[in-house]
């Protein structure tokens, strides 16, 4: 590899690391597993550097969620998917306020199927059409209609159960 | 659902922009990539050492004593040998290769026997014996083996240490042939070695078929030890027969005499030379194509490899697959090396027909998870063997 393709490389992840790391952390809810999920898009990128015609980004994205929803790969993340963490930063202070509604919230999202979620993501944050996340997937655009509308359907059950529990929980903390 | 959705893009956003980008992130993936690079070049280069047979003869010689039925192979492959796949440890050590280990086929019962060699040739014609080099880390590197598929005995042979874990065998089974590396010149060269008399020859190849250098570390017990190896950029662009050497579109005899060459497009590289005549290459400026030349210099196939997103930042990609063999008398198997992901890529190959351009899935039938494969047609395997380990 050439001094001068290690110096595009460095360019190119510089001036699109930003971007691509929120995609990695709303794809994995960590940041720890977005770092290694944007890594290992990156150092395939990397090594197919001379083979990468137009935007890389988009190559990395797409290495990005389909290693997310690959099982080999997404294997040695999932353990590291921190749903703890978010409770741990609640302010349980604001027992019936937004915080906790956001965190239910942000819980169920963490708590979807990896391919749920990426549909999600491409879908809802990215503002992908059905067409493009269905290439991005690689899968068929019906497949993403099905997964968004049952993302959304699993979304609203989780969000109330914890929301419940979580209420329940509180009520009985108050009570000893 | 609107307002869900609306909540939902919110705390996407905000989860997204909960943590700064990590630093060094460019350096790291630049380390990784060199590594992945490593590993893709070991697998390619010994994944499967496949060049088809050219004389069909008969399985007579393996001395079975049931009658030979017709071939259930046609159009269909085996594996002939199989290398031992790496622990998870050793798989995500940054800066190891894994000691070796290779299965070998046996071809009168269909099982395989362990052999801790370095890589492995393709079979002779009658299956009875394959080329073997030392394992990388072995001290005796100066030495080239023969093994006995029935027997799973090595006969070493002193040659020039093998460069490149790329040797062949002729179908006759007489000869070895391989790469080594002159130290003093830099250059590569081939090296004969006569299977009968031990006698080596070396042989001059045209410029422009260098394997590149590179340098691997293995774990030799527990000590790292760091060694330069060669790895071709085309390794089977070469092929070795009962009386000839195809090398690079060029054609020697055994003594290194050049006498013909093989017409092919200006440029091109060749991906690997089909015995019986015609060469699959990589024409000029076209990463991501396959093209099969026949012998006199017409493309008869032609095969493109190329993914595109169609997101707003549109892009499309050159997908070199991994060549893995010929697969009846219109394919080859390959490997998408971009797309395939870990240990289980090894199992599962893409037959392509490289007239119509269809392709499919294999499903390669292994005793236990495998690294490196060498494919052979099933054509030279006895029926009912053939009915049970082909694929």
């Amino acid at each position: 590899m050439r001094e001068s393709e290690r110096a595009a490389f460095s360019e190119f992840v510089a001036g699109s690391s930003g971007r691509l790391f929120r995609v990695a952390l709303a794809l994995t809810g960590g940041h720890h597993a977005a770092e290694d999920l944007l890594q290992g898009a990156l150092a395939r990128t990397f090594a197919r550097w001379r083979h990468v015609h137009g935007n890389p980004e988009a190559y990395v994205r797409r290495a990005m969620y389909r290693a997310q929803v690959s099982v080999w790969q997404r294997r040695a993340r999932h353990r590291e998917v921190p749903l703890e963490s978010v409770h741990e930063r609640a302010d349980h202070r604001d027992a019936y306020g937004a915080t906790d509604h956001r965190l239910a919230l942000r819980s169920a999202l963490l708590r979807l199927g990896p391919r749920q979620r990426a549909v999600l993501v491409a879908r809802v944050l990215e503002d992908l059409s059905e067409e493009e996340t269905a290439a991005l997937l690689g899968c068929s655009p019906g497949t993403v209609g099905s997964q968004l509308h049952r993302a959304l359907a699993r979304l609203r059950e989780i969000a109330a159960e914890l929301g419940v529990e979580r209420e329940h929980r509180l009520i009985k903390e108050s009570l000893t | 659902m609107t307002r869900l959705i609306d909540r939902v893009r919110r705390d996407l956003s905000e989860l997204a922009d909960s943590h700064p980008v990590p630093d060094g992130l460019a350096e790291r993936a630049m380390a990784a990539g060199y590594r992945r690079r490593r590993r893709r070049a070991a697998l390619a280069g010994g994944v499967a050492l496949v060049a088809a047979a050219a004389v069909v003869l008969p399985f007579a010689a393996l001395a079975v004593d049931r009658p030979s039925p017709p071939s259930a192979g046609a159009g269909r492959n085996a594996v002939f040998a199989q290398q031992a796949m790496p622990t998870r440890e050793q798989m995500n050590s940054p800066d190891t290769v894994p000691p070796p280990a290779w299965r070998i086929l046996d071809p009168r019962t269909g099982g395989y026997r362990t052999a801790a060699v370095g890589a492995v040739s393709m079979p002779s014609d009658d299956l009875r014996y394959a080329v073997v080099i030392p394992p990388v880390d072995d001290a005796a590197q100066a030495r080239i083996g023969r093994y006995e598929t029935l027997s799973g005995k090595i006969r070493w042979y002193d040659a020039p240490p093998p460069a490149v874990d790329l040797p062949q065998i002729s179908p006759d089974g007489s000869r070895a042939g391989y790469w080594v590396h002159d130290p003093g010149t830099g250059e590569a060269e081939m090296a004969l070695v006569d299977l009968r008399n031990g006698r080596v020859t070396p042989i001059d190849v045209p410029a422009g078929l260098m394997p590149e250098r590179t340098r691997v570390k293995t774990l030799r017990g527990r000590e790292l030890t760091s060694y330069a190896l060669l790895q071709s950029r085309d390794p089977f662009g070469w092929l070795l027969e009962n009386d000839r050497l195809v090398v690079g579109g060029v054609i020697l005899d055994l003594s290194g005499r050049r006498t013909g060459t093989v017409p092919l497009p200006e440029k091109s590289v060749p991906i690997a030379v089909r015995p019986g005549g015609g060469t699959l290459v990589q024409p000029d400026g076209e990463l991501g194509v396959y093209a099969l030349i026949d012998t006199t210099g017409a493309v008869t196939g032609r095969v493109p490899f190329r993914s595109c997103v169609t997101a707003d930042n549109a892009m499309c990609v050159d997908d070199i697959p991994s060549f893995h063999g010929w697969r009846g008398t219109d394919q080859i198997l390959v490997r998408d090396l971009g797309n395939s992901s870990g240990r289980q890529a090894a199992t599962i190959l893409d037959a392509i027909d490289l007239h119509t351009g269809e392709r499919h899935t294999v499903y390669v039938k292994v005793e236990a998870a495998v690294g490196r494969l060498v494919v052979i047609p099933a054509d030279n395997l006895p029926g009912e063997l053939a009915a049970d380990i082909s694929f």
